[in-house]
């Protein structure tokens, strides 16, 4: 009997001790991908079961530390509010909205209950709209009798569905060394000086050779300042409106040959192949005085008070992005610039839909002190804004040129483009090989186009446009 | 996970359990303690292959989820033979093979016999070569990116004043980017090949080369007739090992160019990537990693026989 016992008992232990090996390893298979996942249903469920009333919504981005800051009081302001309604910040990857972007896509293909996350682009909304994993707005829209047109600068918009609101709203601008124009004589330029005469200034404010060298200019390694007339002055750098590809445009011939100028004629910009090797920081170049003169966008407008991080003790003044000349304007060019900004979109698979719109109405309308970012609402007070990131900063900047810059009359902005492909990141690739074939292998400018052309044709046949 | 050995009480039988012989006994137990492991891998393994077969075959963006994916023959293969990136890559891929595997190989070799017959400083060298290859290839990857400056780092400058007045842009230069990564490469893993032929040098009986010497063999008879016919096992070890390393590279491309410029550095897994990760083309990706097991499915059942035959 003691015998007997012992050997169940052992059988017993080692059933036991198998199934929960067992249980244990398809937990692992099954939970790699979605660990967050389950863990975030869990808690939503209990939101929801815990009161009638009380809901529990989340509010997916990728702020880093600072952001995250102002972010939350936006949210607890809203929570005030709504007391009812119960926002959960999650920060999918701190400060890197491509990886967050991955994430994202995987916690949705995963099944996850999305509620509202904040969109890197109109693009990306528009991608993710297209395969049916954002909420459409319409009826929301409608049962409030709000004209998203009279609301926001660029809707994300499929098929004559609303799929996002624009939550922030970029602008380009160039910024310069203040105190090299000066020592050069030069004004702050205003809107209509053209690509030809940055390069002419970026002649008159170079100075010094070697280590030394101030260049007039420095150009980074992004699409944007390999074609900048396409990609601040069109709808859209990929395609036009009749769905050709707009690498085939003259703008590019244009730029590419004006960089090539600058770098090995004028000697006025740092070589594409050293900014290539050497992984630089666009802000650095500038504020360290390598450059005079950068082609960058509001993003960066507390930067230069922002002396702890980039020492530096000159002033910045600020232009709006230089035109094309006359020749080189795209095609369709209507003299005013890109904008556009992350969009606010709601999960298909949101089970708290109207309680998600309205964080997405406050998110993007409410007239808060917490707002680190321009608005895309057509109504808010941006100019506010601005002397809130400039406060206590003001010898650090040009104001004048600084206000001319953002909210001028003279600077217009174009409406969303109508026509988008799926190809974007292919073709994105397409220019960049394009580019390089042109600076560092020295192919001719005529082959190259072609080549870009006939590379992009094929990708957009292949892949098609966003419907 | 270790199967923990119990005592399987065996040598008293239950008359009534005619069934359960004490062999069938441990069986059961032995497949029980064996499930976890081949269920695990049934998933992880088997039904992964199967389902990357299936995606070659298919076209699939992943975000659509597993009702998006659209069965579409043999058009992702068609494809990646009318695909001159891929050839390139392909073509990447062997020239980067003939770089970082014969080549280091041989210097590896003459390193390892130098130090071992060398009697001063011999486990300074030994360190000396080895650290590479512990450090992180990123932070080595960062340093020779730095050294490899095209106008300011040490190595153009030295070119430089040599009188060399267009010294090559090394890794931003479509001629040099793949050479200046099979540079990098190979010196980040010399230590390893070093260390392994040494370990092969010790087992290398003295008696063998006193034998030679009495029957008047130099110093170069030695070599060719003892030292490499004796390491001829450590060197096939070292041969298909990085061999298959050199075409899974993909890290130190990742890091250093993207494949860049202008495709001049991709190499299949980096298409691989680019494919399934910055374009969501996953049925085109999974046909391209077929299309890589093949070949190095190939290039080790080649150099198997070649062994064999010997």
């Amino acid at each position: 009997m003691q015998q007997k016992s012992k050997k169940s008992l052992s059988i017993i232990l080692g059933t036991l001790l198998t199934i929960s090996l067992i249980l244990s390893g398809c937990g692992k298979s099954g939970n790699s991908g979605n660990s967050a996942s389950n863990g975030a249903a869990a808690n939503a469920n209990g939101g929801n079961t815990a009161s009638e009333k009380q809901v529990t919504i989340k509010y997916y981005n990728w702020d880093n530390d600072a952001q995250a800051a102002g972010t939350d009081a936006m949210l607890q302001e809203f929570m005030d509010q709504n007391p009812n309604i119960k926002v959960e910040h999650v920060v999918l990857v701190p400060g890197d909205s491509v990886e967050m972007m991955k994430k994202l896509d995987f916690l949705i293909s995963s099944g996850e209950a999305i509620d509202v996350v904040q969109m890197p682009s109109l693009g990306s909304t528009i991608e993710r709209a297209s395969r049916g994993a954002l909420a459409p707005l319409n009826e929301f829209y409608e049962k409030e009798g709000i004209v998203p047109e009279d609301e926001y600068y660029v809707n994300a918009k499929v098929d004559g569905k609303y799929y996002g609101m624009q939550y922030t709203k970029s602008i380009n601008y160039v910024m310069l060394n203040k105190d090299a124009l000066d020592e050069v004589g030069l004004e702050v330029p205003k809107f209509g000086w053209t690509w030809d005469d940055y390069r002419e200034y970026a002649k008159k404010l170079t100075k010094g050779e070697g280590v030394d060298k101030r260049y007039g200019t420095y150009f980074h390694t992004w699409e944007l300042y390999m074609n900048a007339p396409a990609q601040t002055m069109m709808k859209d750098p990929f395609v036009y409106e009749d769905g050709t590809t707009i690498l085939a445009d003259p703008s590019y011939k244009y730029f590419f040959q004006l960089r090539k100028d600058m770098e090995d004629v004028d000697k006025t910009a740092k070589p594409y192949s050293d900014v290539l090797a050497a992984k630089l920081n666009y802000r650095t170049e500038f504020f360290n005085e390598e450059a005079a003169m950068i082609l960058t966008g509001n993003f960066t407008i507390a930067d230069p008070g922002n002396t702890e991080q980039y020492p530096h003790n000159f002033k910045t003044a600020f232009a709006p992005v230089p035109v094309p000349p006359a020749g080189a304007e795209p095609k369709g060019y209507e003299g005013k610039y890109f904008t556009s900004g992350s969009q606010i979109a709601m999960g298909a698979t949101s089970k708290n839909k109207d309680a998600s719109f309205k964080l997405m109405r406050f998110m993007t309308t409410a007239d808060s002190k917490n707002r680190q970012e321009f608005s895309g609402y057509k109504k808010a007070n941006n100019e506010e804004l601005m002397t809130k990131l400039v406060a206590g900063k003001e010898e650090m900047y040009d104001m004048d040129s600084l206000k001319y810059s953002l909210f001028s009359d003279d600077i217009q902005f174009l409406g969303a483009a109508e026509v988008m492909t799926n190809a974007t990141s292919e073709i994105t690739k397409v220019i960049d090989d394009g580019f390089s074939k042109f600076m560092l292998s020295n192919e001719p400018i005529d082959e190259v186009q072609k080549w870009m052309v006939d590379e992009a044709t094929k990708l957009i046949d292949e892949k098609g446009f966003v419907k | 996970m270790e199967a923990v050995k119990q005592p399987v009480p065996g040598t008293q039988r239950e008359p009534r359990k005619r069934f359960m012989t004490p062999h069938r006994k441990e069986a059961m137990i032995g497949w029980l303690f064996l499930a976890p492991e081949i269920i695990g891998m049934l998933f992880l393994n088997v039904f992964a292959l199967g389902f990357s077969l299936y995606l070659s075959l298919s076209k699939w963006d992943l975000l659509s989820g597993v009702k998006g994916i659209e069965f579409i023959g043999f058009g992702n293969y068609a494809k990646l033979f009318n695909d001159p990136t891929i050839w390139q890559a392909v073509k990447n891929n062997v020239l980067y093979m003939i770089m970082t595997v014969p080549i280091p190989i041989a210097i590896a070799f003459v390193l390892a016999v130098l130090i071992h017959n060398s009697v001063f400083f011999k486990d300074y060298f030994k360190v000396a070569f080895f650290i590479p290859y512990i450090s992180s290839i990123i932070a080595v990857a960062a340093v020779w990116s730095a050294l490899f400056h095209p106008s300011l780092g040490p190595i153009n400058q030295f070119l430089m004043d040599l009188g060399i007045s267009a010294p090559p842009k090394w890794l931003v230069d479509p001629k040099t980017s793949l050479l200046s990564i099979a540079i990098i490469s190979s010196w980040a893993s010399l230590g390893y090949t070093i260390i392994i032929y040494m370990a092969g040098l010790t087992n290398i009986s003295n008696e063998i080369y006193e034998a030679a010497e009495i029957d008047g063999a130099g110093p170069l008879k030695k070599f060719f007739s003892i030292t490499v016919p004796m390491l001829r096992s450590t060197t096939f070890f070292l041969l298909i090992t990085m061999l298959i390393g050199s075409f899974k590279v993909f890290d130190i491309i990742a890091y250093l160019t993207e494949g860049g410029p202008n495709n001049s550095s991709t190499v299949l897994v980096y298409r691989i990537y680019e494919e399934g990760f910055k374009y969501y083309n996953m049925g085109y990706a999974s046909a391209i990693s077929w299309l890589l097991f093949a070949i190095i499915g190939i290039l080790t059942a080649v150099t198997w026989k070649m062994r064999n035959e010997d």
